[in-house]
């Protein structure tokens, strides 16, 4: 019995080893007609090699034109157990002036068997292909020869339009401030109003002490708005082209003097001597009245 | 007043005195008359700059008269040889050859002014032997140490020429206490009196009009030690003089800009300690000359100018422009230093 067997199955096997494996195709789209020029064509080829066959991956067909209708565009083969899918994607690279029958190109591939060398072949594909045009095209509206162009497509514009608007106002608003602070804008009256300033400061610094050494600090607060006012340091020696310059301070010009000269003792004088009442001394009283008018004639020079 | 005070008021008088007797020869030129003499009490050399015939020789002479004492004088040649200042010898009557001391050792220490003309047209080498005669009031020769404690050089050159000169050295310069540029008077009268009055064309005519000797020149130097010890700087002024200072070596540090000048590479070096201490001992006399026994920052500033613009150095680059340079910058840094 188990003799027969193996005797059958070596008579079927002669029998099948010239015959071919088992090979199948479909494609996609399935129908096989109403194509044109551009369309893609999937086949995917289902490939049962027989016994003791194995396939020669090297006899897949490689990726280019094949043929005057189709271009293979690319070859896969996948091994899925002892079958093979192959998946081939073909392109219409061509149009007919008229409706015709093209194939897709036969699939050769070669199988080995044992020491022999098998070929498996898929049949050529027929299908039927079609100009996109007739050859005369009677002008009509749309099937002129050539079509006009089609207007650029509208964008919707009114959010960049928005952004613009905000950034712009952005710069714009450092432009500002940096032109403001180039050309001397002075929202606080820093540099236009020195006066007005060294009177803030003196009321701070002389509300809280009085003693020699605040008159001292309150007096340089004094100079340094008379500096900022004239453009550089200003000496007692320079007084007079200072007022000159300047007619709206003149009518403090005997106090600031006399604060000159206080200054000048004060700071460069040989140290006063014990219950010697200095000529021209400066009380805090009188250094906070002096400032105050000054930055009231300050305010009319303006 | 004690004794001291008394005695420098006695001396201001003499040096007002010293003044007047030098507008006698020389007007419209008080200001150079007043630096030159803060320079004579506070024993510095000094060079005067201007140019020709402005009265520069004149008004040195003139004040080299006032002061009374030994005066020489050389004229600054291409040719002239160190030791043409020290000796010069000649063949005698008798056909020997005689070796007599020149210029500079012909008065001993009598020598009170030594006037050097047109010093900018003497070589190197004489300026050099001139470094130590000015610094050490020494020189070295005949094998002995030649010493001249009342002497104070003066010098001047004119600053039109450039052919057959030699540039003075930085060191050279920084010697000089004061650097005096003399312009001609501005006013009108005077211009109208230099023309046309005959007294002004005759200069040794002119120069005797000023009476010799009024201060007693070998009293000078214990005088300017009195005056430089007795006027007092205060705290604010010190802080203000040393801003001055650092404002000649860092001016953009405080402010100072000049328009088409990259401050932070313009000054090369600023003022040397020298020069310093020459602005302060300058200071006091001119403190002392205005009757006060301390110093303002206007008696630094009246100096300022002469005492240091010659000390500060450019980089190669700005060095070319120093005339157009150092006059704004001086004025920048007095404007923008401030005091107290």
């Amino acid at each position: 019995m188990r003799a027969e067997r193996i005797a059958l199955l070596a008579a079927w096997s002669l029998a099948a080893g010239t015959a071919h494996a088992a090979i199948e195709a479909e494609t996609q789209p399935a129908r096989q007609f109403g194509y044109t020029i551009g369309d893609v064509i999937h086949q995917t080829v289902r490939l049962s090699p027989g016994a003791g066959q194995t396939l020669i991956e090297e006899s897949l067909p490689k990726p280019g034109r094949a043929g005057a209708w189709v271009e293979r565009r690319d070859v896969e083969a996948v091994r899925a157990g002892s079958e093979w899918r192959i998946e081939l994607r073909y392109q219409f690279i061509n149009s007919p002036p008229d409706l015709r029958t093209v194939a897709l190109p036969a699939l050769r591939v070669q199988l080995r068997d044992g020491d022999r060398i098998v070929d498996d072949v898929l049949a050529e594909a027929p299908l039927t292909v079609a100009p996109l045009t007739p050859t005369v095209v009677l002008a009509r509206a749309g099937l002129e020869e050539m079509r006009p162009d089609t207007p650029p497509p509208l964008i919707d514009v009114q959010p960049r339009r928005q952004r613009i608007a905000l950034y712009g106002g952005i710069a714009g608003l450092i432009g500002l401030l940096w032109a403001g602070w180039y050309f001397g804008v002075d929202l606080r009256g820093r540099r236009t109003r020195p006066f007005a300033r060294a009177e803030r400061t003196l009321r701070r610094q002389l509300a809280k002490d009085r003693s020699p050494d605040a008159m001292r600090d309150g007096m340089r607060t004094l100079h340094r708005a008379f500096d900022a006012t004239a453009g550089s340091t200003l000496f007692a020696q320079a007084l007079d082209d200072f007022f000159d310059k300047r007619p709206a301070l003149a009518p403090a010009r005997e106090a600031v003097s006399q604060f000159f000269a206080a200054s000048r003792n004060e700071f460069f004088g040989t140290p006063a001597q014990d219950g010697d009442a200095r000529e021209g001394s400066f009380e805090a009283a009188n250094l906070l009245a002096l400032a105050r008018r000054l930055k009231a004639l300050e305010r009319e020079m303006a | 007043m004690n004794l001291n005070d008394a005695l420098l008021a006695d001396w201001r008088d003499k040096a007002l005195r010293l003044e007047t007797e030098v507008r006698h020869a020389v007007v419209g030129q008080d200001h150079a008359i007043r630096l030159i003499n803060i320079a004579v009490f506070a024993r510095g050399h000094v060079l005067l700059e201007g140019d020709v015939g402005v009265g520069k020789t004149t008004l040195l002479r003139a004040v080299a008269r006032a002061i009374g004492g030994a005066y020489e004088r050389i004229e600054g040649t291409i040719d002239l040889m160190p030791n043409d200042l020290v000796y010069h010898t000649y063949i005698s009557e008798e056909g020997k050859p005689r070796v007599e001391p020149g210029p500079l050792l012909k008065s001993g220490d009598a020598l009170s002014v030594f006037f050097f003309n047109e010093i900018n047209r003497a070589r190197p080498q004489v300026q050099s032997l001139l470094l130590r005669a000015m610094a050490e009031r020494s020189v070295s020769a005949f094998n002995r140490e030649h010493r001249f404690p009342h002497m104070l050089v003066f010098a001047d050159r004119n600053r039109v020429e450039k052919e057959e000169t030699f540039e003075l050295s930085s060191a050279a310069r920084d010697r000089f206490m004061l650097e005096i540029p003399m312009d001609t008077p501005a006013e009108r009268e005077i211009q109208t009196a230099l023309m046309f009055d005959p007294a002004f064309h005759d200069t040794d005519r002119l120069i005797e009009r000023v009476a010799e000797a009024v201060v007693p020149y070998r009293e000078l130097n214990d005088i300017a030690a009195a005056i430089q010890a007795s006027v007092k700087a205060s705290d604010a002024l010190q802080h203000y003089a040393l801003d001055l200072w650092h404002a000649t070596r860092t001016p953009e540090k405080f402010g100072v800009s000049l328009s088409g000048v990259d401050m932070g590479r313009l000054v090369l070096s600023g003022a040397s300690p020298r020069g310093t201490a020459m602005l302060m001992r300058a200071a006091r006399v001119t403190a002392w000359l205005a009757g006060r026994d301390y110093l303002t920052p206007e008696d630094l500033q009246g100096v300022f100018r002469q005492t240091i613009s010659h000390r500060v150095f450019f980089t190669p680059v700005y060095e070319m422009r120093r005339a157009d340079l150092i006059e704004p910058l001086i004025s920048q840094i007095l404007g923008h230093v401030a005091a107290p």
